[in-house]
């Protein structure tokens, strides 16, 4: 069997300093309290937390979205149940080799059940820099003992074409103060709603 | 399709059609929900092609009009 190991920290003084400017706006989200999980298009799973407001779409009625928006875009994540043994996964392992780890899970039984209890608040969220893939990961701690890794992967083999698309973040927070992004290459920028952005 | 891919598809569309904010969480939301509604484009595995995701977005903007 391979195995491998994830260094998860860089003594790198530069990142360092980048992962304490992130934390930073990270900081807001702590308190808020999950609301609902969603998988959004892409199979991209998004938190929704604090106050929540109705889409405003007839197509799309029945769905909530938090006043923050935490969004794994293309990252593999883990969520750890703090209440039972229970640990949801995507994107970490192969499909062959999640087949032999657990049963796969259907996105609407996720959902139902996000394994985080409801009104969980957040008790921290701890950007860390993955040097192997040398992008942010974050970790959030939950008041029920629940914890989410979200964890970067390398980028998918480029097609003609792509080099058009817009680069995509590894994660990303949406907050009522702004869009912060954590990028490839341990670089964040956080975009403030209707502003200039600041960028690391 | 690769699933980042899908992803950076749907951020180039949402910014040709400046959508902001948490209207980018809901068009991705929107494009979901129309492929659980049964709906299917002419992409691979019934993916949809950019330019239909294009029609979607113009279809989403006037859905919320």
């Amino acid at each position: 069997m391979s195995q491998f190991m994830l260094e998860l920290h860089q003594a790198d003084r530069q990142s360092a300093e980048n992962v304490v400017g992130l934390q930073g706006y990270l900081a807001p989200l702590v308190g808020e309290p999950f609301r609902l999980a969603r998988v959004s298009y892409g199979d991209e799973l998004t938190l929704h937390f604090g106050d929540l407001r109705p889409s405003g779409s007839p197509k799309l009625k029945g769905y909530f979205y938090g006043a923050y928006i935490l969004g794994v875009r293309g990252s593999a994540w883990i969520l750890k149940s703090g209440s039972e043994p229970l640990t949801v996964t995507a994107g970490l392992f192969s499909d062959s080799l999640a087949a032999d780890l657990g049963k796969p899970l259907s996105k609407q039984d996720f959902e139902k059940n996000p394994v985080i209890a409801p009104e969980s608040r957040v008790v921290e969220a701890n950007p860390f820099p993955v040097k192997p893939i040398n992008g942010f990961g974050l970790q959030l701690r939950f008041s029920d003992g629940s914890t989410l890794f979200i964890l970067p992967t390398p980028p998918e083999a480029e097609e003609p074409g792509d080099e058009e698309l817009p680069e995509l973040a590894d994660w990303e927070l949406l907050s009522p103060s702004g869009l912060l992004s954590a990028w490839p290459e341990l670089r964040w920028s956080f975009k403030p709603s209707g502003g200039n952005s600041s960028a690391v | 399709m690769g699933k980042k891919r899908d992803i950076r598809n749907i951020e180039a569309i949402a910014t040709e059609f400046d959508m902001v904010g948490d209207e980018r969480r809901k068009f991705g939301d929107y494009i979901e929900e129309c492929k659980l509604e049964g709906e299917r484009g002419s992409g691979a595995k019934g993916d949809f092609t950019y330019g239909e995701l294009r029609e979607k977005a113009r279809e989403f903007q006037e859905e919320r009009r």
